[in-house]
């Protein structure tokens, strides 16, 4: 931490503030973060090399093959128009990790703005949006995400927009809720003493302070984001044929689950490994730097 | 008079939470589309029949005026007829609801019911094997897609063993018992068919199985902060720590052995305090009180919290699936 160059972007400034010596020691300690951070790695690395990976065209089409078995020529196994879904499956993940990003970012940036916004500004404006977010979480959040997703049109870049709707009041809270709590600070205090600008104040006193906790819930987020759009996707709502996803690629060999097992059995055991691996990391990550909200 | 008055708040807030969901309701059911006047006429129908239906239900009037009688209606119980079922939603409702509530209240037993004693292991025996079992259980819960895990389990137990059914509420061949509560288990237990008990039962397991395991995790890490904070509240001086092994308890126990933490209590971990003055059947009664207190509220929130998505998602699901 150089005290030398103290930049002025709050974001930088936040992570200039991570003892990052601390919580490597700290993930250490934790075999099951360490291992769910190592999943993600994996994962992560899969899906953007997926050309590399993949032995075949995930759409080449091979009526022959169809419904083949797992074998070595097909790791595991085709579907019933003959496509490889090992293949399938390495770029059907980069389906769900973009939705999951995606949402992640619209959502958490959105909701974070609107949040500091009501909490800086206060009084009728804070209730009027609060009141509204309210309104919004207590709506079932799945009913409302299939109503929106619906209204949009099934598409996956819609199921993720729907996602990203839903999930902003959980960050406005948040944001919110942190934004009142810093702006009674003393240094707060300290800094409107000699004048500084409510500009002044929200770049350098409250952004980064709130980030750490929308960054935990972000990556809490990004594990149940890869699920639900799967499900999306699954009831019909998501990608569409011919893209290969996860959850249509589930939907489809329900149809095949009990000659050929492996149709269905694969890609929904690619969506578990990379929804617990994210979740690991998540609620590792939050033990770590969220102690308040640890269950001890 | 402050007491009064926070709940007459409360209750001003949630008709405002009510207003919004109905125009949030009101507004998605619009925006999707589907012209349902042509959805009633059927596909043959000439335009002026699907514009007379159209006039009929008021579907022709703008916006605020449809919404206003949306709203006239949903005030008086009409919440309109399914053009699916050609039934109004409400009696929709009470038919398809006892399915839904059966198999969330089944999903719920099995999860409270292996949720919580895992919980607490996981508090008592904390970052030993055992809690870091339910905390990947717990994760893997929550990171299951529900909808494949069902597949999996019927592909086991109905393709490979035969041994349960892969649908519906009961076997078909069985005749329904008369209907009273709609929950059939309850129902064919009331008309003593135990045949049709145990065919109920076979066909809730598996939905109940795969719905329960995705909250089991999720009521165990609930139980086990709630335990944690518990001792940690009640034994400061412990730092949180547990009192010696279960077992150590549960070998010493006679009069207590239902229940460990009270003769942990009363047998460890209270004598520091008794030290301390403080009375030791007091203290128990505390602990199995405030114990029970927390495991309480920790578990309320989740399961009905449970219990409301799954209904609503699986009444949901109802309606689209059909």
């Amino acid at each position: 931490m150089s005290d030398a160059t103290v930049s002025t972007n709050p974001v930088k400034r936040a992570l200039s503030r991570v003892d990052w010596g601390y919580l490597w020691y700290q993930v250490k300690k934790s075999p099951l973060t360490l291992g769910g951070g190592a999943v993600v790695l994996i994962v992560l690395f899969l899906v953007i090399f997926a050309p590399v990976f993949a032995t075949h065209d995930p759409n080449a089409i091979d009526l022959r093959a169809r419904l083949a078995a797992p074998s070595w020529d097909n790791f595991f196994g085709t579907d019933e128009v003959g496509r490889d879904l090992y293949s399938r499956i390495l770029y059907g993940g980069r389906q769900s990790v973009a939705v999951g990003f995606f949402v992640v970012v619209v959502a958490g940036s959105i909701g974070t703005f609107i949040g500091v916004f009501a909490g800086l500004i206060g009084g009728r404006v804070d209730v009027v949006i609060m009141r509204m977010m309210d309104v919004v979480l207590s709506v079932p959040s799945l009913v409302l995400i299939m109503a929106l997703a619906a209204a949009l049109g099934p598409s996956l870049i819609n199921a993720a927009i729907a996602i990203a709707l839903v999930r902003i009041p959980v960050y406005v809270r948040i944001s919110r809720g942190q934004t009142l709590l810093i702006r009674e600070m003393s240094f707060v205090t300290a800094a409107e003493t000699f004048k500084a600008s409510k500009l002044h104040i929200l770049r350098w006193h409250i952004l980064p302070n709130i980030l750490s906790p929308v960054m935990v819930q972000a990556t809490l987020d990004l594990g149940s984001t890869i699920l639900l759009a799967s499900a999306l996707s699954f009831i019909g709502l998501g990608a569409q044929q011919p893209t290969a996803e996860w959850g249509a690629m589930v939907a489809t060999g329900r149809n095949y689950i009990l000659d050929q097992w492996w149709y269905s059995a694969f890609p929904g055991f690619a969506i578990l490994i990379t929804a617990t691996a994210f979740n690991l990391l998540g609620d590792g990550i939050r033990d770590i730097l969220d102690p308040k909200q640890k269950a001890r | 008079m402050s007491f009064l008055n926070v709940i007459r708040r409360r209750l001003m807030f949630l008709i405002l939470v009510l207003f919004g969901v109905t125009v949030i309701t009101f507004t998605i059911s619009n925006l999707i589309p589907g012209d349902p006047a042509r959805m009633i006429a059927g596909d043959r129908a000439t335009p002026e029949i699907v514009q007379n239906i159209r006039e009929a239900l008021g579907l022709d009037k703008p916006l605020p005026v449809q919404y206003v009688r949306y709203l006239e209606g949903v005030v008086q119980g009409d919440f309109g007829t399914s053009i699916r079922t050609r039934r109004p939603v409400l009696e929709d409702l009470r038919i398809f609801f006892p399915a839904t509530l059966e198999l969330a209240l089944t999903a719920l037993l099995f999860a409270t019911a292996l949720g919580i004693p895992l919980g607490v292991a996981s508090a008592v025996w904390k970052d030993k094997p055992i809690d870091h079992f339910v905390r990947v259980i717990a994760v893997t819960g929550i990171s299951t897609p529900a909808f494949w895990l069902g597949l999996l389990v019927i592909l086991l137990f109905y393709g490979n063993l035969g041994w349960l059914p892969s649908g519906g509420r009961i076997d078909p061949s069985l005749e329904m018992p008369t209907r009273v509560t709609g929950f059939l288990m309850i129902d064919s237990l009331l008309a003593g068919d135990l045949q049709a008990f145990g065919s109920a039962l076979k066909h809730i397991l598996l939905p109940a199985f795969t719905l329960g395991f995705v909250h089991l995790g999720v009521v165990a890490r609930q139980v086990r902060g709630h335990a944690g904070r518990a001792a940690a509240r009640l034994y400061p001086h412990r730092q949180g720590q547990w009192p010696q092994p279960l077992q150590d308890c549960l070998h010493r126990g006679t009069a207590q052995r239902h229940d460990p933490f009270d003769h942990c209590a009363g047998s460890r971990a209270g004598r520091p305090a008794l030290r301390d003055g403080v009375d030791r059947n007091r203290l128990r009664l505390a602990w199995h009180g405030r114990l029970c207190g927390e495991l309480y509220s920790g578990v309320g929130f989740p399961s009905g919290h449970g219990l409301h998505r799954g209904g609503l998602a699986g009444l949901c699901a109802d309606q689209l699936g059909g």
